[in-house]
């Protein structure tokens, strides 16, 4: 076990290198003379000079890579173009939203996916077991962009429950109500896919033998279904979770655009779109390496979760 | 012998998986789904009931009525017309990114499972590095380098989702080549390629089957959220992203406007996942869990 | 047990009717005002998008003029008066006395004028108001409070739109020298109404109001000033009460200016929107077929299609009340019927219309592409093809200036002075923002001519005769100046500028 993960963690090495230097060759493939979009017609030739050289694009590729890779080892992440800070300190301030948005996403999935997955398994072969099935397979099919959207029009414009744009105030009530849309939001797709694995795994447990013998002398039903069954039944649910957090970092970048709220989703939208290279750099990178954080630990737990991976 | 037994073989399963499917009720929801969808693209211009890129700015933004059964856009286009016709985008979208991906996937993995040694490292060091970045910011940063277009999309879409198919392939090919018939097949002196054809493709079918599926659904979920963010395609092609993506700022006086594409987006995928699932019970291939 | 679970689900059931009721009461002495971008930068020096930096600028700083709230018209602001010499080339200045600037960085004196000009036209400042200050040479401090400005030649915009506008405003010479150019632009210390407090993580700006203000002080304590770049979303948060003023979307307006808690106007825009012809390739390279391209496309479509009709007409690049205003003629399809046109197209070598494809190059965002979509419409019905390539920002210049397109849609923001608006489609421009690539030596001296005189006849006649020489050609076609539709709650009466830019100091509330 310990060498798999330490042979799967210097694996992620040479991967993160080449991550790097695909970002750092973002600056000669992205389109447009980064000084005409990034200070339009009111540039002069002295503007665009000065910013070519913060940009690195005076010196030949190899210099300009190594002293890119030399500083991020410093822990310096270059400055932002636009906002005169220094790009880890922006990506910094918006990193904590993403995060409480997505791991408030995901607990919604789980508690709302598990929910339905046990109604499911419970009245396993009704009607009502198959509208619950459908159920799942609909919020499974919601991108997070029309959920958004769908729940801004439902709850802010028709009934005025929901703020529907940016974080709050800054205090905890505020914050929260602030956060009950987009996590919603968030949390629909993975919803329905965790509400299908419970309802499977649920089922394959409730076959076991053991449970057939706890029947057998007459301990009640529900106590069977949530004391035994749900304890073995959750595990693959717990392996997945690292999964899911993954994913949803992708979905937070719509979700983070749709209710203005600050995040390291729109960071790099918006840098992509005003060619904050330097930001769309930095962004991408943290966003790369919590993806692959993510990854690494959701492969980990399954390892460990999975009796058959772990056989291997 | 060989042959006609293999096919023997196949014949049987497909037959048997058939059998499954026609006893499960998602099995019929996601066909007639993506027959729907099908149908829609292929013969847009004679199901539509309007040109979709006529415009006419003195009936925009009309609701419902006889002559336009959902309405009319901010430009007084047909929306059923041109909902009709954004099927086509959808179907070359998942269509054709899958099988940039398949093809690719499967080349890759036979190449790595095959020749082995550095170039083994070299394939799973690229699925890595692509796996390495969140799909859509990945997609996001390509698109903006190479420009959004149709075909774009589409091979941005088959190249982030390639590294899966190409694991599935190397893993199942490695498994497969330790099996009795390949080892009978080589010794009978079969050549790679017949082997190939004959004995690995047809066994990872399956597996590859039910995960474009589940992917066919992802690609028309990124298309559409690409229009969303305003990177779709080009005007007038209109995907069901790029309806949306109109329809958002009329959410307070048109809200209906915005349900169309939005619906036609989920029905698609549900389409696609459900039909997937249902072929997945009947397969039961061995996909590992990392999906 | 059981009775564990009673005040979970009470806690639940209290925590979810506290969420459910809507906290977002707007604080009394706040104002939350919505700007369409992020903004760029808060040194005046150095504004890049008049629409988001620019409010807040003109809160935090004075310039030595500025314009009469609600008009054009240039009054004193940080100047008593002035003195114009004979030959138009020495301003003198006299400055108001004991005016303080923020944060305790001392008074305000001739010396800061100085550094503010001169910082601008120094050469390594690399400042886009260099031009704005084009003929300037120096500036002369006299005394405390008296300063010259020396010019090499008269400047024509001057008063109209250099010393009003950004370039003009006065920046603590104290505070700059102190912090230096990159921190002053996210600290600015100017002597306006509101005194700058905050830059946070979603990029709102808050400012606090200055209880020491030359003049009468603003009736709000606070301002905070939120980036929307969404005009869904600015309506969506006027609504729920999380920003007091926002902008509306043209199809919307009408509907939700009608809801009683909001106000809303229409003011027209400053900017000039147009669709030009690549004039210096084929096929557009080719008079006879723009003029038949003038017949096709029609604007009035566009602004009902994109506009929502809510949008006049520019018959003009210059404002109707602007120095040099001439009416193009318009070239109306119904005038000269559909066979004239089908000729004016085989005139031109491509009689039915056929046989050639035009390139179209816009901006990804969803009003060009319905633009494009129309106007591609409108091309069909002469069997003319025209492809539509809506690019993001970066590609989309990068064509513009290598002219691979044949027509395009662009939108220039202008100053109150003519001049400015004219200078892109100087041949100096070309392969940079001239978007027609059209050359015209007479043009070209025109402009230079009314460039360096005060004399406003003169001036307005160069004006004219360069906007025939543009129609003569028929390079492109002007469309609308925009327009701008704030919005309001009725609990505040806020005070615009005349192309609709929220003053927000004279912002006083409704209540008696």
């Amino acid at each position: 076990m310990f060498i798999y993960i330490t042979k799967r963690f210097l694996w992620v090495i040479p991967t993160i290198l080449t991550v790097l230097l695909l970002l750092f060759s973002l600056s000669y493939l992205l389109p447009g003379d980064p000084a005409d979009i990034i200070l339009g017609p009111r540039a002069t030739p002295e503007m665009a000079e000065e910013l070519e050289s913060r940009l690195g694009l005076d010196k030949p590729w190899y210099q300009s890579y190594l002293i890119y890779l030399q500083n991020i080892i410093k822990g310096d992440l270059g400055t932002s173009i636009f906002r005169d800070r220094s790009v880890l300190k922006v990506i910094l301030d918006v990193l904590p939203y993403t995060v409480i948005l997505t791991l408030a996403g995901m607990g919604l999935a789980v508690f709302n996916g598990i929910s339905i997955g046990l109604l499911a398994a419970n009245y396993n072969n009704s009607y009502f077991e198959k509208f619950l099935t459908m159920l799942s397979f609909i919020t499974a099919s919601t991108p997070t962009y029309i959920a958004g959207v769908l729940l801004i029009v439902v709850f802010s414009v028709n009934f005025n429950l929901l703020p529907s744009i940016g974080i709050g105030d800054g205090g905890l009530l505020d914050s929260i109500h602030h956060l009950i849309g987009p996590a919603l939001a968030l949390s629909v797709g993975w919803t329905g896919y965790i509400a299908r694995l419970t309802r499977s795994s649920m089922l394959e447990t409730l076959d076991q033998e053991f449970i057939q013998t706890e029947k057998s002398f007459g301990i009640p039903r529900y106590y069977i279904l949530y004391k035994y069954a749900l304890k073995k039944a959750i595990k693959p649910i717990i392996a997945v979770i690292g999964l899911g957090i993954g994913r949803l970092l992708g979905g937070a970048v719509f979700v983070e655009v749709i209710f203005n709220r600050p995040g390291l989703g729109r960071l790099i939208v918006d840098s992509v779109n005003e060619r904050d290279l330097p930001l769309v750099r930095g962004g991408v990178l943290v966003a790369a390496l919590l993806f692959v954080i993510a990854n690494l630990v959701a492969d980990i737990s399954y390892a460990y979760f999975d009796p058959r991976i772990k056989q291997k | 012998m060989f042959k006609s037994q293999k096919f023997f073989r196949f014949q049987k399963k497909s037959a048997r998986v058939i059998k499954i499917m026609k006893k499960d009720y998602k099995a019929y929801l996601g066909g007639s789904v993506i027959m729907l969808i099908l149908i829609s693209a292929i013969f847009a211009p004679l199901i539509a009931p309007a040109d979709p890129y006529k415009t006419n700015v003195t009936k925009r933004l009309e609701g419902p009525s006889l002559q336009n059964l959902l309405g009319t856009d901010s430009l007084g286009r047909d929306i059923l017309s041109r909902l009709i016709y954004a099927a086509r985008p959808a179907v070359l979208v998942s269509f054709g990114g899958i099988i940039i991906s398949v093809i690719i996937g499967i080349i890759l993995g036979l190449l790595a499972a095959y020749v082995g040694g550095i170039l083994e490292s070299i394939i799973l060091f690229i699925f890595d590095v692509i796996r390495a970045f969140p799909p859509i910011i990945l997609i996001l940063v390509l698109l903006s380098i190479i420009g959004p277009s149709l075909l774009s999309v589409i091979v941005i879409l088959g190249v982030t989702i390639m590294p899966r198919y190409g694991r599935v392939v190397r893993a199942e090919t490695l498994s497969e080549k330790e099996e009795d018939f390949v080892e009978a097949a080589r010794s009978l002196g079969a050549d790679n390629s017949r082997i190939i054809f004959k004995h690995i493709l047809p066994n990872i079918f399956a597996s590859v089957l039910v995960l474009s599926g589940m992917d066919m659904a992802s690609m028309i979920m990124w298309e559409a959220g690409l229009s969303f963010l305003g990177l779709g395609l080009q005007p007038p092609l209109s995907s069901w992203g790029v309806m949306l993506q109109e329809s958002y700022q009329y959410i307070q006086t048109a809200p209906l406007m915005i349900l169309w594409p939005a619906l036609a987006i989920m029905l698609t995928m549900l389409g696609f996942s459900t039909f997937a699932e249902s072929l997945r019970v009947a397969l039961n291939p061995k996909l590992n869990q990392e999906v | 047990m059981l009775k564990n679970k009673y005040i979970y689900l009470f806690i639940i059931t209290v925590l979810c009717l506290g969420l459910l009721t809507n906290p977002a009461a707007a604080q009394d002495d706040s104002l939350n005002i919505a700007i369409p971008g992020r903004a760029q930068t808060l040194d005046p020096a150095y504004l890049q998008r008049v629409l988001s930096d620019w409010p807040v600028m003109n809160s935090i700083f004075n310039g030595l003029v500025k314009y009469k709230p609600g008009t054009f018209e240039v009054v004193p602001d940080l100047a008593k008066e002035w003195e114009i010499s004979e030959d138009n080339t020495e301003i003198t200045f006299q400055l108001k006395e004991g005016i303080e600037f923020h944060k305790d960085y001392g008074e305000f004196t001739a010396e800061d004028v100085k550094f503010s000009f001169e910082r601008i036209i120094a050469e390594d400042a690399n400042s886009p108001e260099a031009q704005s200050f084009i003929n300037l040479e120096r500036v002369e401090v006299i005394n405390q409070y008296t300063v010259k400005l020396i010019l090499t030649q008269p400047m024509g915009r001057l008063f109209t739109s250099t010393l009003p506008f950004n370039a003009g405003l006065i920046v603590s010479k104290k505070a700059v020298e102190e912090m230096g150019r990159e921190k002053f632009a996210s600290n600015p210390i100017g002597t306006g109404p509101y005194v700058f407090e905050e830059w946070d993580v979603n990029n709102n700006i808050t400012l606090k109001r200055n209880d020491d203000y030359f003049e009468v002080g603003a009736e709000y304590g606070e301002i905070v000033f939120m980036p929307m770049s969404d005009p869904t979303s600015q309506e969506l948060a006027l609504q729920s009460g999380e920003i007091d003023i926002g902008q509306l979307t043209l199809d919307n307006f009408d509907q939700i200016s009608q809801m009683e808690k909001f106000e809303a106007e229409i003011y027209p825009d400053l900017a000039i929107q147009y669709v030009a012809f690549n004039t210096s390739k084929k096929p557009l390279n080719n008079k006879k077929l723009r003029e038949a391209l003038r017949y096709i496309i029609n604007p009035e479509e566009i602004l009902i299609g994109a506009f929502a009709g809510k949008a006049e007409r520019a018959n003009s690049i210059l404002l109707e009340d602007m120095t040099g205003y001439w009416q193009a003629p318009d070239f109306k399809l119904e005038d000269v019927g559909e066979d004239y046109v089908w000729n004016l197209l085989a005139e031109a070598g491509y009689p039915e219309g056929e046989g050639f494809e035009l390139e179209y190059v816009t901006d990804a965002n969803e009003e060009r592409r319905l633009i494009g979509a129309l106007i591609q419409d409108q091309l069909s019905r002469f069997n003319i093809d025209l492809n539509i390539e809506a690019l993001e920002v970066g590609p989309k210049i990068d064509r513009w200036q290598d002219g691979s397109y044949d027509i395009t849609y662009a939108r220039f923001t202008n100053t109150v002075d003519p001049g400015y608006n004219f200078q892109w489609n100087l041949s100096e421009q070309l392969g940079k923002w001239n978007l027609f690539h059209w050359s015209n030596k007479e043009y070209d001296n025109l402009w230079q001519e009314a460039e360096t005189t005060l004399d406003s006849n003169l001036r307005a006649e160069n004006y004219k005769k360069m906007q025939q020489l543009m129609n003569d050609d028929s390079i492109g076609i002007w469309v609308t100046h925009g327009v701008k539709t704030p919005a309001w709650t009725t609990e505040i009466t806020p005070v615009f500028s005349p192309d609709g830019v929220v003053l927000p100091w004279l912002i006083t509330s409704s209540e008696e």
